[in-house]
């Protein structure tokens, strides 16, 4: 097991030091893609991975609450990736069908991004096995990252996040006190 | 009007739905304690048939369109938020519930844990997986809740 988290880890480590080396910057076309197949609110992973839920249900002391609470967040896991894997596939397929209209086709760029989109396929493939096997909040760091590089690649976020991410917690905190 | 209120209300394109907004949180919103139950009650401000939004009183002053706007940003404003609070705090949101609610605890725990009512409180066309995580994180604070008032017998 600790082998396997290992090879994860220097995959992950690996797979970032090309994308820095490779210094790839936005998309050589545009990725158009309805905003239905956009990627998920960026709170969700810092919330399903987080441990401090995982912390708050610890000092509960109950082991039934443990069980309940590791058999939800996997599931609520098991979802962000998998529509992390079919918003990486929509974003492909996409792209993919503009490139082959596109006249002035940078073939290095092209490359890049491919090399994106399957090093967040692994990446978001790896995750799914690894918490089958570990507590929700262990792969926390990984579950960000995997969200940032996300965000990178797929397009904006749903509207109504403008107005939850920073509006609704300081509008009611004012009006509320 | 801060940014982070002109964010909120800017969903609002109709001059009227703005003043709706202000006027149910002025009025209404603000004398309510807690997200939850601000979440409950805008949910019963909705139709189950044809989930629109009504509210007498904000509709006599800014018509039903406007009303129905305000009713439904303030929905959706607070499931957001509640749906980035922490287990911690939305076990806090409960217990909070629970003691405006009047019930007994016990038999308002069995009905929630049983019959899941929260799950009709949220707004119409939410994110799935912010949904999902909502519902999953209630159904865990009322386990906690359970779980204090009834913990598990020591094993003989």
């Amino acid at each position: 097991m600790i082998v396997f988290l290992f090879a994860i880890f220097v995959a992950v480590l690996l797979g970032w030091t090309l994308l820095r080396l490779l210094h790839v910057n936005g998309s050589p076309a545009e990725l158009a893609v309805p905003p239905s197949e956009s990627a998920h609110p960026s709170f969700i992973a810092e919330a399903v991975f987080s441990p401090r839920d995982w912390l708050f249900i610890q000092k509960e002391s109950s082991t039934s609450l443990n069980a309940l609470f590791v058999h939800e967040r996997r599931a609520i896991a098991v979802a962000w990736l998998r529509d992390c894997l079919a918003a990486v596939r929509a974003v492909r397929a996409s792209h993919l069908r503009q490139s082959r209209h596109s006249r002035d086709l940078n073939l290095l760029a092209e490359a890049k991004l491919l090399f994106r989109f399957f090093y967040l396929s692994t990446l978001c493939r790896c995750l799914l096995f690894v918490i089958q096997f570990v507590h929700p909040a262990a792969p926390h760091a990984t579950a960000l990252y995997i969200q940032n590089l996300a965000s990178a690649v797929l397009p904006g976020q749903p509207p109504e996040l403008v107005l939850s991410s920073v509006a609704v917690r300081e509008v009611s905190r004012e009006r509320l006190g | 009007m801060s940014q982070a209120q002109a964010t909120a209300t800017s969903v609002l394109v109709d001059l009227d739905a703005r003043k709706a907004y202000d006027d149910l949180w002025r009025r209404t919103l603000s004398k309510i304690p807690g997200d939850l139950n601000r979440l409950v009650y805008l949910a019963t401000m909705r139709d189950y048939n044809s989930g629109r939004y009504h509210h007498a009183g904000l509709e006599t002053s800014f018509g039903f369109v406007a009303a129905g706007q305000a009713l439904e940003a303030a929905h959706r404003e607070v499931f957001w938020k509640l749906a980035q609070a922490s287990l911690e705090q939305l076990v806090e949101e409960l217990e909070l519930y629970v003691r405006n609610s009047g019930e007994s605890t016990e038999e308002l725990l069995a009905a929630w844990r049983g019959l899941q009512p929260y799950r009709i409180a949220l707004p119409l066309s939410i994110d799935p997986l912010a949904a999902h995580l909502l519902l999953s994180n209630l159904k865990l604070g009322l386990e906690v809740l359970h779980s204090r008032r009834c913990p598990p017998s020591p094993h003989p």
